[in-house]
């Protein structure tokens, strides 16, 4: 590894694939390129089945894929889909709906099911938890989306309409930036006017920066990205709400940009539930 | 702005000869190997600058190959498609669907036109199907699309297949039976052994399918004897084999043992099955296959050598497809 993180080199070769070592060499004795949808989407794919068989009964039990397990462990999505489920409990409605923006494959409500399982009787329906559940993000992203989130109890829609839109009291909307960056696409939503618009209950999941500027940072599929500082995204979210609490992680899934010297990057979870409703772990900012 | 600029790079370019084209065996333990999936960043120096590893192991990289499939077979747009165009080689071949063109959907049409026949033919009123490697049973959405758009909706996959998915993963069977929620439990089966241990009668199945998995099976030969004893009708087979007088052993991108078969082993098989005959419909050399980095310390000039034959095992007196027979 690069010693002096500080003189970073402009100039780097890359590869992304399956390589082949013979048992302690460093030298590779064989490569092959592997394509997005055994990086990203296997890896999602395999997450969502998991936690869909635990909840279904269909597996989960059994031994699990360690190197997964592992993986599992280092995303997102169990932290997300858990203040998810917090925001939805304030929500005092029987058509409680979420729309999530960068959804990706839908694992915060897969994960948001698993946890209204695990505490509802046996007789009750996982997907009692919400009636609705709408995805916005990319258009090429849409049939993914809605032959893995199809379900009977759950009207499941999908738009790549990515406007800010007029929520009622009784949706969550999630702003999963997090998800935007790992499937490498250009998030076109200005945070300032998603709050200023959107008047019930929110989760964002965005990566940041503890530096006190935004940084830009460059993702291991070699996309720019301007990280914001952690402090002026507080600053924004108290702006337009008094109820805001978060959650800083900090060097969460660090690797997936290139070192650099500086503050380190990680993830920042927050919740306006539109009303005080703590969540253990979480902070006014 | 600290940005930096990547350049694309190939850590071990594939060369004329490797170091395994003699070919090894199982049994041999020539090497030890360590295999990671991940994103290499190399400096100036040829130094690492950074690493960024992803899951690696067969069972999720299977998942997204064919989670992804399914995926895509069930976009409406495809399936309109289909319906509009029609279900031959043809359309599949040009359609604006790119995974239509690709080896499964090519063998997903020839066991389509077999369940046909069978139908029509035999008076057989739901066709047993043994899909051997099944993963996620993408074959039997294939085919459900198909005979619906073949028949105004009459008929499906539901009422009109039995069906048997075997493959040693639990993860993928798993998935398998979550991805078909809505078959009937009876005529949609899922049995997890290794690919040439499994315990079938003589021709319980009509038809029975292997893409490639035989191949790589413990024990290659024995396992497409007793696919093909228990195969009463037809078995269409993507099946790697060498131009070389005896059986190859490879080793592929996962470190598993890969046999390709010789054409005296197929003789041989042949004649231990006893009736039927194998029919080509088609043989792709390896170099002109769309990885050519499937397997390790393996030259071009010996994939040269190597090919995959679309082949279909039959007892049927004719065929509703095109094919040449094979005569050994």
């Amino acid at each position: 590894m690069n010693e002096d993180r500080g003189l970073a080199p402009r100039e780097l070769k890359w590869c992304v694939g399956k390589f082949v070592y013979a048992r302690g060499a460093s030298k590779p004795l064989h490569f092959m390129e592997l394509k997005n949808f055994i990086i990203e989407d296997a890896t999602d794919y395999s997450h969502l089945f998991y936690l869909r068989g635990l909840r279904s009964r269909h597996s989960g039990r059994g031994p699990i894929d360690e190197e997964l397990k592992r993986w599992m462990e280092g995303t997102a999505v169990k932290p997300l889909g858990e203040v998810v489920s917090h925001v939805l409990a304030s929500v005092n409605s029987p058509r409680r709906s979420i729309v999530e923006y960068y959804p990706g494959v839908g694992l915060t409500v897969e994960y948001v099911k698993l946890i209204f399982q695990e505490h509802q009787a046996p007789s009750e329906k996982a997907s009692g938890a919400i009636v609705s559940y709408e995805g916005r993000g990319p258009a090429n992203l849409k049939n993914q989306f809605l032959v893995l989130q199809a379900d009977q109890d759950i009207d499941v829609q999908y738009s790549s309409d990515l406007r800010p839109a007029l929520s009622g009291t009784d949706v969550v909307t999630v702003i999963n930036l997090n998800q935007s960056i790992r499937y490498d696409v250009d998030s076109q939503i200005s945070l300032e006017s998603f709050l200023e618009s959107s008047g019930g209950p929110k989760v964002l999941a965005l990566r940041v920066t503890s530096s006190d500027e935004n940084v830009w940072h460059m993702t291991v599929k070699g996309r720019p990205i301007m990280l914001p500082a952690l402090g002026e995204v507080f600053d924004v979210c108290k702006q337009f709400g008094s109820h805001w609490n978060f959650r800083f992680i900090e060097r969460f899934d660090a690797g997936f940009f290139l070192p650099m010297s500086g503050a380190p990057t990680g993830l920042l979870l927050a919740y306006d539930a539109r009303r005080d409703w703590p969540l253990k772990g979480y902070n006014k900012g | 702005m600290n940005i930096f600029k990547l350049r694309k790079f190939d850590p071990a370019p594939l060369s004329a000869s490797g170091q395994f084209d003699s070919g090894t065996t199982a049994d041999k333990g020539l090497i030890a190997l360590d295999i990671q999936s991940k994103y290499l960043f190399v400096d100036e120096s040829g130094n690492t600058y950074h690493e960024y590893f992803v899951p690696g192991t067969p069972d999720v990289q299977n998942c997204g190959g064919y989670v992804d499939k399914v995926i895509q077979y069930r976009d409406p747009a495809l399936v309109k498609y289909i319906r509009e165009a029609g279900i031959k080689s043809e359309v599949f071949a040009k359609s604006p669907f790119p995974i239509l063109a690709t080896r499964s959907p090519r063998l997903d049409l020839l066991l389509y036109a077999l369940m046909l026949e069978l139908v029509a033919r035999q008076g057989i009123e739901r066709v047993s199907l043994l899909d051997h490697g099944c993963t996620v049973g993408e074959h039997y959405d294939l085919l459900d699309i198909m005979l619906r758009a073949g028949s105004n909706d009459r008929a499906t996959a539901f009422d009109l297949l039995s069906y048997y998915g075997l493959d040693k993963s639990a993860m993928l069977l798993s998935i398998a039976k979550l991805l078909h929620a809505q078959a009937q439990p009876e005529h949609f089966n899922l049995i997890q052994a290794e690919g040439s241990d499994f315990p079938f009668s003589r021709q319980q199945f009509d038809l029975s399918l292997s893409v490639g998995v035989v191949n790589h099976t413990a024990w290659p030969i024995q396992a497409l004897e007793k696919i093909l004893a228990a195969t009463r009708y037809a078995c269409v087979l993507a099946l790697w084999v060498t131009a070389d007088d005896d059986g190859f052993w490879a080793i592929n991108h996962s470190s598993v043992p890969q046999y390709f078969f010789s054409i005296s082993d197929l003789r041989r098989i042949l004649q231990n099955r006893g009736e039927g005959r194998f029919y080509s419909t088609e043989f792709v050399v390896e170099t002109e296959a769309s990885q050519l980095r499937s397997y390790v310390g393996i030259g071009e000039e010996k994939l040269r050598t190597l090919g995959s034959y679309h082949l279909v095992f039959s007892t049927l007196r004719e065929l509703p497809f095109e094919a040449e027979e094979l005569l050994f």
